[in-house]
């Protein structure tokens, strides 16, 4: 079996908030947050405005994200993109969400 | 063509959420979309029938009080227009050709707005309830036009909790689903 050894063992992403944080691996404002994650997901995950708006905001209380200037995308719109801290989580994230793969795979074959 | 409505004062304090997104929905289907509300009248003006999809929002405190700008520009980009908003009830519109909107896409936020308007609801109905019922307690002669008077605040404190219930039996139904996932 395998199991997940250091931080962050107790807290699962929301599957919004997981898909926000690596979406923002590059600086994205709002509408793009919602595009990208819409592709990744394939058209599976919509964010609604006022969920995402929400979770935005607790990105940024949390110092997950922030914001970054946006010469690159249309002025007037805010932009963010991923902290440090923000990687960090992302990472230890997809080591649990690997856990949760590799067991699911060992208990129920791969095909 | 403008179509006015009118809207009862007593819809600024007593507002049903559900029947009146239902309500303004269906008016759409029949071609009027509403466009605004003032002067206590819904008005609506003739467009093609099932053109936009609305939702009200019970904005939170902090939202409404220092970042409606940038919420409300952050509704802009998803193409989303504010018709109307009294106080913290926001009245919002998308073209239905974009597809469904949704303000809420997961079930936690969507809880969390639930509860933000039941937390009023229940607040408003324990002051009108036990401000109308704490006279029965001091056991002296009331005249009638007190007892009416209590009554009616007490009647008032009833009708808060009838807008608390079905919404707090939609947060229990929610949250039975979140469990398994």
């Amino acid at each position: 079996m395998i199991s997940i050894s250091g931080h962050n063992t107790n807290h699962a992403l929301s599957e919004s908030t997981y898909y926000i944080l690596l979406s923002l691996l590059a600086p994205q404002h709002g509408y793009g947050i919602m595009q990208d994650v819409k592709k990744m997901s394939n058209g599976r995950l919509t964010l609604a405005p006022g969920t995402l708006y929400g979770a935005i905001k607790a990105l940024l209380d949390k110092g997950w994200i922030e914001f970054t200037n946006n010469d690159v995308l249309e002025k007037r719109k805010k932009v963010y993109i991923l902290t440090n801290e923000g990687y960090q989580v992302v990472q230890s994230e997809i080591v649990r969400l690997k856990e949760l793969y590799q067991n699911g795979l060992i208990r129920m074959g791969d095909n | 063509m403008i179509k006015k409505v009118k809207r009862s004062v007593f819809k600024d304090f007593f507002i049903n959420i559900e029947k009146e997104g239902a309500w303004i929905n269906n008016m759409c289907k029949q071609g009027y979309a509403l466009q605004e509300i003032t002067d206590g009248y819904y008005v609506f003006e003739t467009s093609t029938p099932s053109k936009y999809i609305y939702r009200i929002e019970f904005l939170k405190q902090d939202v409404f009080q220092k970042e409606k700008d940038d919420y409300l520009a952050l509704m802009k980009e998803f193409s989303v227009d504010q018709v109307a908003s009294i106080k913290r009830w926001h009245y919002f519109r998308r073209d239905a050709s974009l597809g469904e909107f949704k303000i809420y896409s997961d079930i936690d936020s969507q809880i969390e707005h639930y509860q933000r308007i039941n937390f009023i609801w229940y607040i408003l109905a324990i002051i009108f309830i036990s401000s109308g019922l704490s006279q029965v307690f001091l056991f002296r002669d009331i005249h009638t036009f007190e007892v009416i008077l209590n009554a009616v605040l007490v009647i008032i404190g009833i009708f808060f909790l009838i807008l608390g219930f079905p919404l707090t039996k939609k947060i229990y139904a929610l949250k039975k689903r979140k469990k398994l996932f």
